[in-house]
């Protein structure tokens, strides 16, 4: 009997909270082409891009990082981003219209300018 | 012995003693030029006016220089003589220069027949691809053959010496020996003595002025300018005609633009030895980095040296009366053409890199296009009543000079960051004052701090700060590229400090944007930390910014003029 109440007393608390609080966190579709393996690091879907193309970074966790630009020839920074990533996959775009028709670095680093992950593309 | 010193005393009376002289000369008027026909003669001459019956000699011409056209006998006086040329292609006579212990002479055409050639055997002629050998017979039954008549005619066209190996024209031909008799005998123990007449063994067609249109082959023009690195094939160039000691004539000879070497390099066939042309050196008005020709540094240099040449000036050059290192200085500066540098000038150049519209229109910038000036390296920045601040732009390919070093600057580029520092003896002022290190300063290698410029997604709108580190700047610059099919610019947020003057360029039609800052005075110092920010606004839903803004230029200036190069982490 004891064991009884107990258990309507558990439904009945259960069947007052929200919905909304059991809900879990959305998971980050990741597109196939964008999947990374790693548990961290940075990945384009093209890597020869005319105008825009999505990129996904992968973080180790939440905070602030930079995504960099470098040209390729003289590791020069033609382009910085700062910003503040959840854990996990981060679907993001890189805008190529102000570049030239070259090739260029993209990094991934830590707000303190670690490198993380390193890719390339060519604006074509 | 005897013999011997019988001979060395003869030697003398034979060679005065000559019964007659082969001679051989052009009939043209000189001088002469690549492909012009010459018309070589040959005759005899005798003081004694000897019966010759019979002649034979050789002569040979460099083939390399030369073309036959073809060869006509004459004889006016001799029209019954018997007459044949023989030619031989490849050959080249060895002259005897000594038999028996004694010297010989090339001219001595008789002996050098029975010696160098008849008694000599197979050394007398070697294979030799530069010449052609023709040998003459003319004989005569009753009537002796006249001196001084035209015996023989030969047309040539002059060839290119270009890529021979002969640098002159001044041996074309060669007579090599001559057999000569009377009516008795033609045997070999009756010949006359014979020499060389007045016009030389050798022909030189440039004893009255050189051969023209001699192909230069490979003349090489090397552009100096801090630019070429960067820039090279942004340059442009034309070729004329020189007139007089610096000026052009005609129409563009040769054009095009420089190589990614910095180098013009015309193959044979584009120039002439020995002719002089003019180099125009320009950079295209439409490359597009004119607008940052003139910097912070440029302006802050013309500012010191405007208030160095004004009185009570009381910026780093009051009291002096220049600033500058090198004369050039004063043309580059000189951005309204007023004559002089002044506070119209800096102005002028404050209000380019504000992004002042209706300014001058007679210094470098992607609205006015390119103000050259260039000239050779040896000259450039000394002025002579020739040459307008040493712009020399002349050139002369020789056989021996054929490459040719050519400065370049742009009006309004004061610290040469764009342009060839003069090197030539007497282009650096030597007055100079303590004042006048500022342009050297800003010639020095710069000095690199580190730089933070980020663009960041801050409520829906992208913020572009720029954060320095570096500290006692008089003046800085920024320029930024932004992606206008989704960005506008909002406002421009500057915190340089109360004194400071601040400026923002917003070059629409080229979405681009200069900030920065300059104490034309040197006596405030831009705040650290972040001093310049951008606020654009998206025209989409964005996520992050990567790649909508890039950094096209970045300069800094202390009060000395030393430049600062930003390091951007």
């Amino acid at each position: 009997m004891k064991k009884l109440i107990i258990s309507l007393v558990l439904l009945t608390l259960l069947g007052c909270v929200r919905d909304e609080d059991l809900m879990v966190e959305p998971i980050q579709e990741v597109p196939e082409a964008l999947t990374i393996d790693e548990l961290v690091g940075i990945k384009l879907e093209n890597n020869i891009v005319t105008e825009r193309v999505a990129m996904n970074v992968k973080l180790p966790e939440d905070g602030v990082y930079r995504i960099k630009i470098r040209h390729s020839m003289t590791n020069d920074l033609i382009s910085q981003e700062r910003i503040t990533g959840t854990e996990g996959d981060n679907i993001l775009k890189v805008y190529v219209n102000t570049l030239d028709k070259s090739g260029y670095k993209l990094e991934l680093t830590s707000e303190f300018h670690t490198v993380i992950g390193r890719t390339s593309f060519t604006v074509n | 012995m005897r013999k011997l010193l019988l001979l060395l005393l003869l030697i003398p009376m034979i060679t005065v003693g000559q019964d007659l002289k082969l001679d051989h000369s052009y009939t043209d008027t000189a001088p002469f030029a690549v492909g012009d026909t010459i018309t070589v003669k040959f005759n005899t001459l005798s003081d004694s006016d000897v019966d010759v019956y019979f002649m034979l000699f050789d002569y040979q011409y460099n083939n390399k220089l030369l073309e036959k056209i073809d060869h006509t006998f004459k004889l006016p006086d001799n029209t019954s003589a018997s007459k044949n040329l023989t030619h031989w292609d490849g050959y080249s006579f060895n002259v005897l220069t000594e038999f028996a212990g004694v010297a010989q002479a090339a001219s001595d055409l008789d002996f050098q027949y029975t010696e160098g050639w008849l008694n000599r055997g197979n050394g007398s002629y070697s294979t030799s691809n530069d010449w052609s050998v023709e040998r003459i017979t003319i004989q005569e039954a009753s009537t002796a053959i006249s001196h001084g008549e035209t015996l023989l005619e030969v047309r040539f066209k002059v060839k290119d010496r270009q890529g021979t190996g002969y640098d002159d024209y001044t041996e074309l031909t060669r007579l090599s020996w001559m057999k000569s008799t009377d009516n008795t005998s033609t045997a070999d123990n009756n010949l006359y003595d014979v020499g060389v007449g007045p016009s030389g063994i050798n022909l030189n067609i440039e004893n009255q002025g050189s051969v023209t249109g001699v192909n230069a082959g490979t003349v090489t023009l090397k552009l100096n300018s801090e630019a070429k690195a960067d820039y090279a094939t942004d340059f442009t160039y034309n070729i004329y005609a020189a007139d007089g000691v610096n000026g052009k004539t005609g129409n563009v000879l040769l054009s095009g633009n420089v190589d990614a070497n910095g180098e013009m390099i015309f193959a044979g066939g584009d120039l002439t030895i020995g002719q002089s042309y003019y180099l125009e050196l320009k950079v295209s008005d439409n490359a597009e980095w004119l607008d940052d020709v003139i910097t912070v540094t440029d302006v802050y240099i013309i500012f010191q040296q405007a208030i160095a040449a004004s009185t009570g000036g009381t910026g780093p050059g009051a009291g002096s009366s220049n600033t500058f290192d090198y004369s050039i200085q004063y043309l580059l500066g000189e951005l309204t053409n007023s004559g002089n540098i002044d506070f119209d000038d800096s102005y002028q150049a404050l209000g380019h890199i504000q992004g002042v519209e209706s300014l001058s229109e007679w210094f470098t910038s992607a609205t006015n296009g390119s103000k050259n000036v260039s000239g050779r390296i040896e000259q450039l920045g000394v002025s002579t009543n020739d040459y307008y601040f040493g712009q020399d732009y002349i050139f002369t390919p020789t056989d021996d000079v054929k490459t040719f070093d050519y400065g370049h600057a742009l009006i309004g580029d004061v610290d040469f960051s764009h342009s060839y520092t003069p090197t030539a003896e007497s282009s650096a002022l030597s007055t100079s004052s303590a004042r006048m290190s500022l342009t050297a300063k800003a010639l020095q290698t710069p000095t690199t701090a580190n730089l933070d410029i980020t663009t960041e997604l801050i409520e829906g709108k992208v913020h572009l700060s720029i954060n320095l580190e570096e500290e006692d700047l008089i003046g800085a610059q920024f320029s930024v590229k932004y992606d206008d099919s989704i960005l506008t610019l909002d406002n421009a947020i500057f915190d340089t400090g109360n004194e400071m003057t601040n400026f923002a360029n917003h070059r629409e039609q080229d979405a681009i944007v200069s900030v920065g800052s300059l104490d034309q005075s040197a006596e405030v110092t831009i705040k650290t930390g972040i001093a310049y920010k951008l606020i654009f606004t998206p025209n989409e839903e964005l996520n992050n910014t990567s790649g909508l803004i890039t950094f096209s230029f970045t300069e800094a200036v202390k009060q000395d003029g030393s430049k600062v190069i930003f390091n951007i982490q």
